[in-house]
C-alpha cells in the first residue's frame, strides 16, 4: 500500500504495462481475427467477379484469367489471406484496388488525416457542447433553459445527418444558400497546406457531424449529474462549506463525467474508422467515403483496409478508456 | 442512416461504357418515383417529347461549337464518379475517357458537332481497307510530339506500342477481343510484339487480319487504345503490377493538348497544358481553349449539381442526377443539355421455356407497358421509348425504321396491348390467351430505379397469366453472377435491368455483342438471351465487314427489323443522358461519348 | 443558565415534490447548550435528518420552503445568505453522515478531501493543512496517519472511514458537531468504537454534539438531553435520566421497547412499533401518531395536542393528551415486562379493534 514516485523502471513491471501489453497482443489476435472475417464474408457472399468487373465487358475467358492471375485471385482462399497478412504485416501492404489500380495503403493514409480532422474537431464541440449543456440543464432541471436545451437534443438525436447536412447547405451555401456563408463542399485542404481553408471547410460539418453526440451527451451528462448531486459525497462537499462552484464541478461533475469518457472515447474510435455521411455530403475525402465506395465496387482490398482501420481505432480507443478510467477512477484497477 | 447516400457509382469496376449504361447513368439516383401507368400516351408523342429534340429545339443548352468561344481560364470540373483507369490501354468507362481523350490523341477522332463524321486525328487521312477486308493501313502525321519526359515524335511504332500493350497483364484492355482480336497475332501475345501489325515506315502502320472484319477495325480506331505510348520508355514500366501509369497517370508522356499535372484516386486531378502539343499545326482538329482543368472528385451528386448551377466556371463530368434534372429544367434550362447514350431492355431467355416460344416472347412485348417503366426511371427527360434496339443517332437508327420502329405489332403501344397479347398466347396454344405454364424467373435489382421498373414489368406480365419471380441482387451481382453467366442463365428467364451502349460511333457494336452468337461465352458474356439465329448472325457480320458507310447501315439497319422481330429483348427505352454545367461556361458535348468534351468547352465573359 | 448555543423555534421544512410539498419538518423547538449533548431520536422518516439539513442550509438547494428561526451564535441561519451559510459549515457547524463509503467522494485521496475542508475557510498553505490532515487522522485513531493520509477511501475499513468524516468534521474546530446516524451503517462493534471515540473527543474538544438516531441505546450513554422526533414534530423532549426513567410519550415507550434493555426481564420480546409513520405531504391536523398508539381510548382530543411541560417538571415536555395518572400506570405495566395491549387493557383502554367493532 505504500506510495511513492515509481521509477521508470518500475513502472515496467507494473501493472499497468503489464496490462498494456496483454491488451496489445489481443488486439493484434483480434485485428486478425476481423480481417479473417471481412475476408471470408466478402468471399463467401461476394456481389460481383473483381477479375471480371476489372477485365471489362468485351473481355474473353483468357483475359479474365490473366486479370484474375494478377490480382492474385486463383489462389487457395487461405494462400491469398496469408499472402495478404503477410504483406499487410512486412511491408504496410495493403493491396491495390480491383477498380482503380490505386494502393490501398496510400489512399487509407492520404485519406487519414481528413478524417482525423473531422472526427476530432467534431469532438471537441460535442464534447464541449454537450458536457456544457448537459451540466447547466441538471442543475436547474425542468427549468426553460433545460426544456428547451432537452427538446432540442431530441431533435438533434432524431435529425438524420445526410437531411441536416442538405437543409444546412439549402440555407448556407456559398453558390445556392439562402445566405451565401459557408464554402463550397470539396473545398477541404489539408491542416499543412492551407489552415484557413481547413479550417472554414470543417466548421459546418464539424457542427453537424457532432450535432447528435453533442445531444447524445448532454443527455447523459444531465442525467448522470442529476443523480450524483443526490450522492452522499455531494451533501458532504456542501457540508464542508465548499463554494457551490466547487462543489458542482470538482466533487459532481468530476464524478458523473467518467462514464461520458468512456463513450467519448468509443464514439471517437468509431469515427476515425470514416464518417461515411458526412465525409460525402461534404466531400472530405475521408477514410468513411472510402469504405463506402469500397463497398458500392465489391473492391475487397480496400474493404479489408478500411475494415482493419476502423477495427484498429476501436481497439485502440478501448483499450485507452480502460487506461483512463483506471486514471480518474482510482477503485479501477487495471488487471 | 448512413448507407442512404446514392452514389454515382462506377459500379462496372468493369468500368465498360456497357455496364456503364446502367451502372454510372441515372440509375443511381433514386427514381423520381411517380408510379402508376402512363394513361393514354401514343407512342409518337412519347417520343416526341425526348430530350434531344428539345435541345434541337432550342429550349435547352445546345452543347456545339461556336467561333466565338473565349480561349483561357481554369475550368472547375468536379466528378462524384470519380475515375477508374486513367491509363488509355485500360481506360472503358465514360468518365475516364473524357480523359485519355484529351491526353492522347487517338488515330482518329469525331466532328463534335456531327458524330457520323470521323475526323483524323493523330492520322492524316481515312483509313484503307482493303477489297479483302483483311489489311488495314494507316498513315500518321511525322511531325506530333510526346510531351514530357519523353519529348519525342510520334512514330508508327508507338501507335503499334499502345496496341500491343493492351495485352499485358497489367494494362488488360477490356475490348481488344471484340475489335482487335483478328489481328494475326493477337491470340499469342501478351503484351509483347504483334505480328500483324506493321510499321513498315515511321508514319504508316498496316493491320494484317485472319478474317476480313477490316471495316470494324478502322472504326474502332477511334478508341483509346490506339493512343501512341512510347515503347522505349513505357514497356519496362509495363512489365510491373498493379500499372504505373494507371497508378500514377502524371507519368504519362501525352500527345494530346492536356497532360495530368497531379492525380489523387477519389480525391483530385489537374489537367494543364501539353507543352509539346501544337494544336492545328500538327493537325489536331480541337481548339483546347481552357488552360487548366481542375477536376474535384467525390462528394454527393445532388450537392454538386446545386453547387454547379449558381457557381461561374464549373461543369459536372457526371450524368445529373434526377432531382438535379428536374431543377435544370425548371431553373436553368440553358445550363443542362441531353444527348442520346444507348438502350434498355429486358433479355427474355430464348434458349428455355416458355420464352424458347417466338410466340410467347410477341406477347410478352405486347403487354408491357413500357410507358409505365419509363415514368419510373424518370419519363420523358431519361429517353424516348424504344421500339428497336439501334437509338436515334445511332448509324442504321433510320434503316431500321427510325422513329416509327420497325412495324412490329407487338411494340406498336407503349401502354401495353392486352388484346393481341392473348391473341399472341393463343398462336402459342394457350387456348384462351392466358398463359397457364409454370412461373418464369427474373433477375431483379435490389437498387432504385431497377427495382421498380421490374415491378412493372412483373405487374404487366401478370395481365396474360405469366407470373414473375423476381429474384433480387445487387446491380453488379446481377450481371456478373446471373446474366452474363451462361450456366446461371439455366435457372434465369430474363434479366429486366439490361442495357448497352456502344464502345464507337456504329451499329455493328450496338448489336453483335449482344444480340448474336458473339455475346455467348461461359462468363462475362453480354447476350443473357443466349440469342443465336444463324440468319441474323451471318447477316450482322457481313454487315460488320462492309466498309462502305451507306450499305454497311443499311445491312445492320435490316438485321435489328429482323431481331426486332425475333424479340430476343423486349427494347423500352432510348436511353438520354444529361449533362449539367455552371454559369459562364461553353460546354461542347463529345455525343459519341454522350458527355462534356473538354478539349472544346471554353469559359465565357 | 447559559446562552444557547444552537436555538431552533418553530422550525418548519416543506420540500416540494412531484407527489406534492412534503411537510418533513413541522414546527420543531430545542435548544443546544455549548459543550453539551443533544440526542435527536425517531425512526426514519420523523423528519429528523431533514431538521439538521435545514438548519445547516442543505435543503435549499432542492427549494425547499423554510420558516420559523434557527439562532446559532446570534445570526439566524435560515435567513442567512448562502454566502454565510457556507463560512458557517464545515467551520462552526461539522456534519457526519449514516454512510461513510457513500459519503467519501471517492476519487480523491482522504488528504485532498480534509485539507480542502480545511483551506475552505482557514488561509493556510497546502503543507499546514497537510499536517492538519495528517494530525487529526491521529487523532481520530487511523494508525500510521501519514501514510494513510494518501489513500483513497475504499482502501479504509468501515469504521475507519467513519474515523476520516469524523477527522474531516473536526478540521477546524466546529462549535458543534452534528452527527447523523453515525454508527448505523457499521458493525455492532465498530458502532461501540466510533461512539467511544465521539464521547473522547466531545469531552476533549468540549464542543457541543447534536447525535440523530433510531435508536435510543446509542445516546443513553453519551447524550445530555433527548428530544424524540415523529412525524416532523418534537413529541417528548427531557433530560436523558428523566426520559429513560419515566417517558412519557406512547411512541417513545414504543421506542424503547425495540431496544435490548438491562432493566427489564430477559424474556420481555424486543417489540417494534407496529404500522409505518403517516404521510408527510397531507397533514391531518390530528395527532399524527394516533393511528400506530395502542392506548387511542376516549382521552385524545380533536385537535393535534400540543408540547407541554410535565406537571411540575419545566424541562420534561410532552406531546400527548393521555392524562398524567394513566401514563403513570401505562408505564409501570410496560416496565413490568407486560405487551402494549396488556398495559392498554390494565388500565381500562379498549384495543383499536375492539373499538372500531
Amino acid at each position: 500500500m505504500t506510495r511513492s514516485l515509481a521509477s521508470p523502471l518500475r513502472a515496467l513491471g507494473s501493472p499497468t504495462s503489464r496490462y498494456i501489453a496483454r491488451r496489445l497482443v489481443w488486439m493484434v489476435f483480434l485485428l486478425l481475427v476481423v480481417s479473417l472475417v471481412a475476408f471470408l464474408i466478402f468471399y463467401a457472399l461476394p456481389s460481383g467477379d473483381p477479375a471480371a468487373q476489372r477485365a471489362g465487358k468485351g473481355a474473353d475467358e483468357a483475359q479474365i484469367e490473366r486479370v484474375r492471375h494478377m490480382l492474385y485471385l486463383d489462389r487457395p482462399l487461405y494462400e491469398q489471406y496469408f499472402h495478404y497478412i503477410k504483406q499487410v504485416v512486412l511491408h504496410f501492404d495493403f493491396g491495390f484496388s480491383y477498380s482503380n489500380n490505386a494502393d490501398v495503403a496510400d489512399q487509407l493514409t492520404s485519406r487519414l488525416p481528413a478524417t482525423i480532422s473531422l472526427a476530432l474537431g467534431a469532438a471537441v464541440i460535442w464534447l464541449v457542447v454537450g458536457v456544457a449543456i448537459g451540466i447547466l440543464s441538471a442543475l436547474r432541471p425542468r427549468s426553460l433553459f433545460d426544456r428547451i436545451a432537452m427538446g432540442g437534443a431530441l431533435l438533434g438525436i432524431s435529425a438524420p445527418v445526410y437531411w441536416l447536412a442538405l437543409v444546412v447547405l439549402a440555407l448556407l451555401s456559398q453558390s445556392y444558400g439562402v445566405i451565401h456563408l459557408i464554402p463550397n463542399t470539396g473545398s477541404y485542404k489539408p491542416l499543412t497546406q492551407d489552415p484557413g481553408a481547413w479550417f472554414t471547410s470543417l466548421l459546418v460539418p464539424w457542427i453537424i457531424l457532432s450535432l447528435s453526440f453533442a445531444a447524445i451527451y448532454a443527455r447523459l451528462m444531465r442525467a448522470n449529474l442529476l443523480e450524483t448531486l443526490d450522492q452522499d459525497f455531494v451533501r458532504t462537499a456542501e457540508a464542508k462549506g465548499l463554494s457551490r462552484r466547487r462543489v458542482v464541478m470538482r466533487h459532481a461533475v468530476r464524478a458523473a463525467i467518467t462514464p461520458i469518457v468512456t463513450a467519448f472515447g468509443l464514439d471517437l474510435g468509431i469515427l476515425l474508422g470514416g464518417a461515411v455521411l458526412t465525409e460525402s455530403v461534404f466531400n472530405i475525402p475521408g477514410i468513411g467515403r472510402l469504405s463506402y465506395d469500397a463497398i458500392q465496387d465489391s473492391n475487397l482490398p480496400v474493404i479489408q483496409g478500411t475494415v482493419l482501420f476502423a477495427a484498429f481505432f476501436i481497439i485502440i480507443a478501448n483499450i485507452l478508456v480502460d487506461i483512463v478510467y483506471a486514471v480518474i477512477d482510482p477503485r479501477v484497477r487495471l488487471a | 442512416m448512413e448507407w442512404t447516400v446514392r452514389r454515382l457509382v462506377a459500379i462496372g469496376a468493369a468500368g465498360s461504357l456497357a455496364l456503364g449504361i446502367t451502372a454510372c447513368g441515372s440509375d443511381d439516383s433514386s427514381s423520381n418515383g411517380s408510379s402508376g401507368s402512363g394513361g393514354g400516351v401514343s407512342i409518337e408523342t412519347a417520343n416526341k417529347i425526348s430530350g434531344p429534340a428539345q435541345v434541337e429545339s432550342g429550349k435547352f443548352y445546345k452543347a456545339v461549337p461556336t467561333a466565338d468561344q473565349q480561349k483561357g481560364g481554369t475550368l472547375k470540373a468536379s466528378s462524384a464518379e470519380g475515375f477508374q483507369h486513367l491509363d488509355p490501354g485500360t481506360a472503358y468507362f465514360q468518365g475516364d475517357y473524357i480523359v485519355t481523350s484529351i491526353v492522347h490523341r487517338q488515330l482518329y477522332t469525331y466532328d463534335p458537332a456531327d458524330s457520323s463524321k470521323v475526323l483524323p486525328d493523330l492520322a492524316t487521312g481515312p483509313a484503307e481497307v482493303s477489297p479483302d477486308g483483311k489489311t488495314v493501313t494507316v498513315k500518321i502525321r511525322d511531325n506530333v510530339k510526346f510531351g514530357p519526359p519523353v519529348n519525342r515524335t510520334v512514330t508508327s511504332d508507338d501507335v503499334k506500342y499502345g496496341i500491343e500493350r493492351g495485352l499485358a497483364a497489367s494494362v488488360a484492355n477490356g475490348y481488344f477481343a471484340s475489335y482487335f482480336g483478328d489481328i494475326i497475332g493477337a491470340d499469342k501475345a501478351k503484351g509483347g510484339k504483334i505480328k500483324g501489325i506493321e510499321t513498315p515506315d515511321k508514319t504508316t502502320i498496316v493491320f494484317k487480319l485472319k478474317a476480313p472484319s477490316g471495316a470494324t477495325l478502322s472504326k474502332a480506331l477511334v478508341l483509346p487504345l490506339s493512343s501512341p505510348f512510347p515503347r522505349e520508355y513505357a514497356e519496362p514500366k509495363d512489365k510491373k503490377t498493379p500499372n504505373p501509369f494507371d497508378q500514377d497517370p502524371t507519368l504519362q508522356a501525352a500527345t494530346g493538348p492536356y497532360m495530368i499535372k497531379s492525380y489523387s484516386a477519389g480525391r483530385s486531378l489537374t489537367l494543364v497544358r501539353n507543352p509539346a502539343w501544337n494544336g492545328k499545326a500538327s493537325g489536331d482538329p480541337r481548339p483546347a481553349y481552357v488552360d487548366q482543368i481542375d477536376v474535384a472528385i467525390g462528394g454527393d451528386s445532388s450537392v454538386n449539381a446545386r453547387e454547379i448551377q449558381n457557381t461561374k466556371g464549373t461543369i459536372s463530368l457526371d450524368p445529373a442526377p434526377s432531382d438535379g434534372v428536374a431543377r435544370y429544367v425548371k431553373q436553368a434550362p440553358q445550363q443542362i443539355t441531353f444527348s442520346a447514350l444507348g438502350n434498355r431492355y429486358i433479355a427474355l431467355n430464348t434458349k428455355k421455356k416458355p420464352f424458347d416460344d417466338l410466340n410467347v416472347r410477341k406477347a410478352a412485348a405486347a403487354i408491357l407497358d413500357r410507358s409505365a417503366m419509363r415514368k419510373q426511371r424518370g419519363g420523358p427527360l431519361v429517353g424516348e421509348i424504344a421500339t428497336h434496339f439501334l437509338f436515334p443517332g445511332s448509324p442504321g437508327f433510320d434503316e431500321a425504321g427510325g422513329e416509327n420502329g420497325t412495324g412490329a405489332d407487338f411494340l406498336a403501344s407503349a401502354n401495353g396491348n392486352l388484346e393481341l397479347a392473348k391473341s399472341y398466347l393463343k398462336k402459342a396454344g394457350f387456348k384462351d390467351g392466358m398463359y397457364k405454364g409454370p412461373k418464369v424467373v427474373f433477375v431483379g435489382d435490389t437498387e432504385s430505379p431497377g427495382r421498380e421498373t421490374t415491378q412493372v414489368a412483373k405487374n404487366s406480365l401478370a395481365k396474360i397469366g405469366i407470373q414473375v419471380e423476381v429474384k433480387s441482387v445487387k446491380h453488379i451481382t446481377m450481371y456478373q453472377k446471373f446474366c452474363q453467366v451462361v450456366k446461371a442463365m439455366e435457372s434465369v428467364d430474363g434479366c429486366p435491368n439490361f442495357g448497352w451502349l456502344p464502345d464507337f460511333v456504329d451499329a455493328y457494336p450496338m448489336i453483335a455483342p449482344v444480340l448474336t452468337d458473339k455475346g455467348i461465352q461461359p462468363i462475362n458474356m453480354n447476350n443473357p438471351s443466349l440469342f443465336s439465329d444463324p440468319k441474323i448472325n451471318a447477316e450482322v457480320e457481313k454487315g460488320g465487314r462492309t466498309a462502305d458507310e451507306a450499305q454497311r447501315n443499311q445491312i445492320l439497319g435490316q438485321a435489328d427489323k429482323d431481331i426486332t422481330a425475333q424479340v430476343p429483348a423486349i427494347p423500352w427505352l432510348w436511353d438520354t443522358q444529361s449533362s449539367i454545367q455552371g454559369p459562364g461556361v461553353h460546354g461542347v458535348i463529345a455525343t459519341w461519348n454522350s458527355i462534356w468534351d473538354l478539349a472544346y468547352t471554353s469559359l465565357t465573359k | 443558565m447559559t446562552e444557547p448555543l444552537l436555538d431552533v423555534r418553530d422550525l418548519r421544512t416543506a420540500i416540494p415534490t412531484e407527489d406534492g410539498d412534503v411537510h418533513a419538518v413541522n414546527g420543531v423547538s430545542f435548544t443546544v447548550e455549548p459543550g453539551k449533548v443533544l440526542g435527536v431520536v425517531g425512526e426514519s422518516g420523523s423528519g429528523k435528518s431533514v431538521t439538521m439539513l435545514t438548519l445547516m442550509g442543505l435543503t435549499r438547494r432542492a427549494g425547499a420552503q423554510v420558516s420559523g428561526e434557527v439562532l446559532f451564535g446570534g445570526r439566524d441561519l435560515v435567513t442567512a445568505s448562502d454566502r454565510e451559510l457556507q463560512r458557517i459549515r464545515g467551520n462552526e457547524i461539522a456534519m457526519i453522515f449514516q454512510d461513510p463509503l457513500s459519503s467519501l467522494h471517492p476519487f480523491y485521496r482522504v488528504g485532498a478531501q480534509i485539507t480542502e475542508g480545511i483551506r475552505a475557510h482557514r488561509d493556510v498553505t497546502k503543507k499546514q493543512a497537510r499536517a492538519r490532515a495528517i494530525e487529526l487522522l491521529g487523532l481520530v485513531g487511523i494508525p500510521k496517519p501519514e501514510q494513510r493520509v494518501d489513500d483513497y477511501p475504499h482502501e479504509f475499513s468501515g469504521g475507519m472511514r467513519q474515523r476520516v468524516m469524523i477527522a474531516m468534521a473536526l478540521a477546524n474546530d466546529p462549535k458543534l458537531l452534528i452527527a447523523d446516524e453515525p454508527t448505523t451503517a457499521l458493525d455492532v462493534t465498530v458502532q461501540a468504537q466510533i461512539l467511544a471515540l465521539l464521547e473522547r473527543l466531545q469531552q476533549e474538544l468540549g464542543m457541543a454534539v447534536v447525535m440523530i438516531t433510531h435508536d435510543l441505546g446509542v445516546v443513553a450513554e453519551i447524550a445530555d438531553d433527548i428530544v424524540v422526533m415523529y412525524a416532523g414534530r418534537v413529541v417528548e423532549q427531557a433530560p436523558v435520566e428523566q426520559l429513560f426513567r419515566q417517558p412519557r410519550h406512547p411512541y417513545t415507550w414504543g421506542l424503547l421497547r425495540s431496544i435490548p434493555r438491562l432493566d427489564l426481564p430477559r424474556d420481555v420480546d424486543l417489540v417494534p412499533i407496529e404500522g409505518r409513520p403517516p404521510s408527510l405531504i397531507h397533514l391531518t391536523g390530528r395527532c399524527s401518531f394516533q393511528p400506530r398508539c395502542p392506548y387511542v381510548g376516549g382521552c385524545c382530543g380533536e385537535q393535534d395536542p400540543t408540547l407541554d411541560a410535565v406537571a411540575g417538571n419545566e424541562q420534561h415536555r410532552v406531546r400527548c393528551d393521555m392524562p398524567e395518572e394513566r401514563r403513570a400506570r401505562v408505564w409501570d405495566a410496560l416496565s413490568a415486562g407486560r405487551s402494549p395491549s396488556e398495559a392498554a387493557a390494565a388500565v381500562g383502554i379498549t384495543s383499536a379493534e375492539e373499538d372500531a367493532a
